[in-house]
């Protein structure tokens, strides 16, 4: 049985050491031991991309085991896009395969002279930095299937885009499905500029095993195992909603609710949403002989991913609601096959979809691009990979690219692009898009626990009243949830089923040999965003970087002519906990 | 005559496409009528219709329905946040 260990490599010196798991981070995992570890190591005020920043790499606490849809891996340092402390959260068969290995987290460290690239292979005979210069410049599909054929069908490849190599802030860390495609991504925040900066083009991890990481308490585990599948399958959102249609079934229902932020978040409405929803995608997917469903890593019951055939003959896999908004309507684009090849050039390239999508918004209007065409669109994107002044820009973010242009329009927090609900038709996510330690991000505030039922009754979305505790209660949640590896999408039949906290709860314990409560989880939520948000106040933050861009407060959004009107003082009393 | 402007998402989609049903489909509605009405005069389960949208805003199935509303239908099972910040839950 493997024993829990950090890999430490030195990128400057070469040196790949295993090191003890220190008593305080034994029972961490993702998010968790992310952040902590960036706390306790990164200098707040150092630059993201010199010698003292970290990127840190952590399966979840249940990663590698059984329990259903527990494979997500949390990548964190701080972010060369906001300037402060990121964890990104991604699915993929990576984060089971560390856990197999003992591998508690990898910590790349410290800053190489010269320009040679490597790669980190990691097996269970031990772990070695390889030369990789013939894989610089290359995309992470051709990267990814490269390192399967020399390394072995079924290895795990994380890796970086020619972006991370270019050191842009957009850039992400991407790993594959079981199928090779190298699309499930840590995409925001910048990461794959620090893995960039690091001279580290791959992550190889090769394990024989998936699912027999160590568990304190085998026969316990098993059965909490068995329940929290069953917890999955009993509830609509995870037996039905999402392997039906997958995220993308939210098109048309944020669109009905009119907070789809359309052109550039000046419209809540785009007329043409049922062109790029969900619905239509399984429609499209299954007549190319595609899938309407799809799981990023063994053992997910939920199966939220898809595989969408495009006309070159390439697939996207998947398209996600985010990337189909942030590419779609955000842009006035209404043709899944344009957004499906963005997406694809995004992975490909190494590329934060939602990023991409949010900067090419910003540009188009600038006039640099036409709003709606997506030909214009791909080119300007090509760009990337040429590392033209255009593509360079495209790949620094919204912020970057509306000061470039002289635009005031920039819907970022933070240095960082809203994803795709309109803070003004949902004030409750406006709140987490401002308060958040990770800027604008939808995931910060996505789970929901079952305390929020008992507390909360009808918070209406259109008004101001009630939006911070309920932004409060989900932020602390999902910073728990994020440190589980469970995909966030648990967190639906969490909500509804009383049973579904205490069994996580169960796991925890039987998987660790300790006594873990539902208290403990929601103080272990409130210590990690503790711990980034003190990280953000020394890197240099304060209560003027938890806001909104001016625009919300001014320009009323269609078709409720609301606009963001929840009160300064107010957002300042979210982390009052 | 009164009418509103129906839609419907996901699975009951496909109740549209099976009746030739356009998108969105013109309605007829009574006096009276609510989302609840007419789901049942038009024979859609209302066991799978977990929230209703009334001109964009979340409603309760015995909201009263007024001549050019616009009224979605939306299954069980659609996933995300909102599920909170909309009132899927609260509005039930
Ligand atoms: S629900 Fe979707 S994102 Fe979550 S683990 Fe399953 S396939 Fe991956």
């Amino acid at each position: 049985m493997p024993v829990s260990k950090f890999l430490r490599v030195n990128t400057a010196t070469r040196e790949v050491k295993f090191e003890e798991v220190p008593e305080k981070y034994l029972i961490l995992g993702g998010r968790a031991l992310t952040s902590q570890l960036v706390f306790d190591e990164v200098p707040p005020t150092c630059n993201p991309l010199g010698p003292f920043n970290k990127l840190v790499i952590a399966p979840g606490m249940l990663s590698g085991t059984n329990a259903p849809s527990s494979g997500r891996m949390s990548v964190g340092g701080k972010s060369p896009l906001t300037g402060g402390i990121k964890e990104a959260n991604a699915g993929g068969i990576a984060s089971q395969k560390l856990a197999n290995l003992g591998i508690k987290a990898i910590i790349l460290e410290g800053k190489p002279q010269g320009n040679d690239w490597y790669l980190l292979k990691v097996t269970p005979a031990g772990a070695e930095l390889i030369p990789a210069n013939d894989l610089a410049g290359k995309g992470t599909y051709e990267v990814t299937a490269i390192c399967r054929e020399r390394y072995g069908p079924k290895v795990a490849v994380i890796t970086i885009g020619p972006a991370g190599e270019m050191l842009l802030p957009a850039a992400g860390v991407t790993n594959n499905d079981s199928d090779g495609n190298s699309s499930r991504y840590a995409g925001r925040g910048g990461l794959g500029a620090v893995m960039g900066s690091k001279k580290i083009k791959a992550i190889v991890v090769d394990s024989p095993t998936t699912f027999d990481a160590p568990l304190k308490e085998a026969e316990r585990f098993k059965a909490a195992a068995r329940k929290f599948t069953q917890i999955l399958q009993e509830h609509p959102v995870t037996s039905k909603g999402l392997p039906n249609y997958g995220t993308n079934v939210l098109m048309n229902i944020i669109n009905e609710a009119g907070a789809l932020p359309t052109r550039n978040f000046h419209f809540g409405r785009f007329e043409r949403a049922a062109e790029v929803s969900g619905e239509k995608l399984a429609e499209i997917a299954v007549a190319r002989g595609g899938k309407a469903t799809h799981p990023c890593h063994p053992g997910c019951v939920m199966r939220c991913s898809n595989i969408y055939p495009l006309p070159n003959g390439k697939v996207c896999a998947p398209i996600e609601y985010e990337s189909a908004w942030a590419l779609g309507p955000n842009l006035e684009i209404d043709s899944l096959d344009v957004i499906g090849q963005l997406n694809y050039l995004c992975n490909d390239y190494g590329l934060d979809t939602i990023e991409t999508g949010v900067t090419l918004g910003v540009l188009m209007e600038a006039g640099v691009i036409p709003f709606g065409d997506g030909e214009a669109a791909i080119k300007a994107l090509e760009e990337v990979a040429r590392g033209t002044p255009l593509g360079r820009i495209i790949g620094s973010g919204a912020a970057t690219a509306g000061r470039v242009y002289g635009v005031t329009h920039v819907p970022v927090v933070k240095g960082q692009g809203l994803p795709a609900y309109d803070p003004r038709g949902c004030k409750g996510i406006g709140v987490t898009y401002a308060t958040s330690p990770m800027g604008a991000d939808h995931t910060a505030g996505y789970a929901v626990t079952a305390n929020i039922l008992k507390v909360g009754g009808y918070v209406d979305p259109h008004k101001p009243e009630g939006q911070v505790e309920l932004s409060r209660d989900l932020q602390v949640a999902t910073a728990f949830l994020d440190s589980t590896g469970f995909c966030l999408f648990v967190a639906f039949a969490v909500l509804d089923n009383p049973e579904g906290m205490p069994t996580i709860c169960d796991l925890i314990s039987a998987k660790y040999g300790i006594s873990f409560t539902v208290d403990d989880a929601l103080e272990l939520g409130k210590r990690v965003l503790k711990a980034e948000r003190e990280f953000n106040l020394k890197a240099g933050f304060t209560s003027a970087d938890d806001r909104l861009p001016e625009f919300f407060k001014l320009e009323q959004l269609p078709p409720h002519n609301t606009v963001f009107d929840v009160r300064d003082e107010d957002l300042d009393q979210v982390f009052n906990f | 005559m009164a009418r509103v402007e129906l839609r419907a998402f996901g699975s009951l989609m496909n109740i549209f496409s099976a009746r030739g049903w356009t998108f969105p489909a013109e309605v007829e509605i009574f006096p009276g009528e609510t989302p609840g009405t007419l789901m049942e005069r038009l024979g859609i389960p209302p066991e799978e219709v977990e929230a209703v949208f009334v001109n964009g805003r979340v409603e309760r199935k015995d909201c009263p329905l007024q001549d050019g509303d616009r009224v979605a239908f939306v299954p069980a099972g659609i996933p995300s946040v909102h599920r909170v910040m909309l009132g899927f839950y609260g509005k039930r």
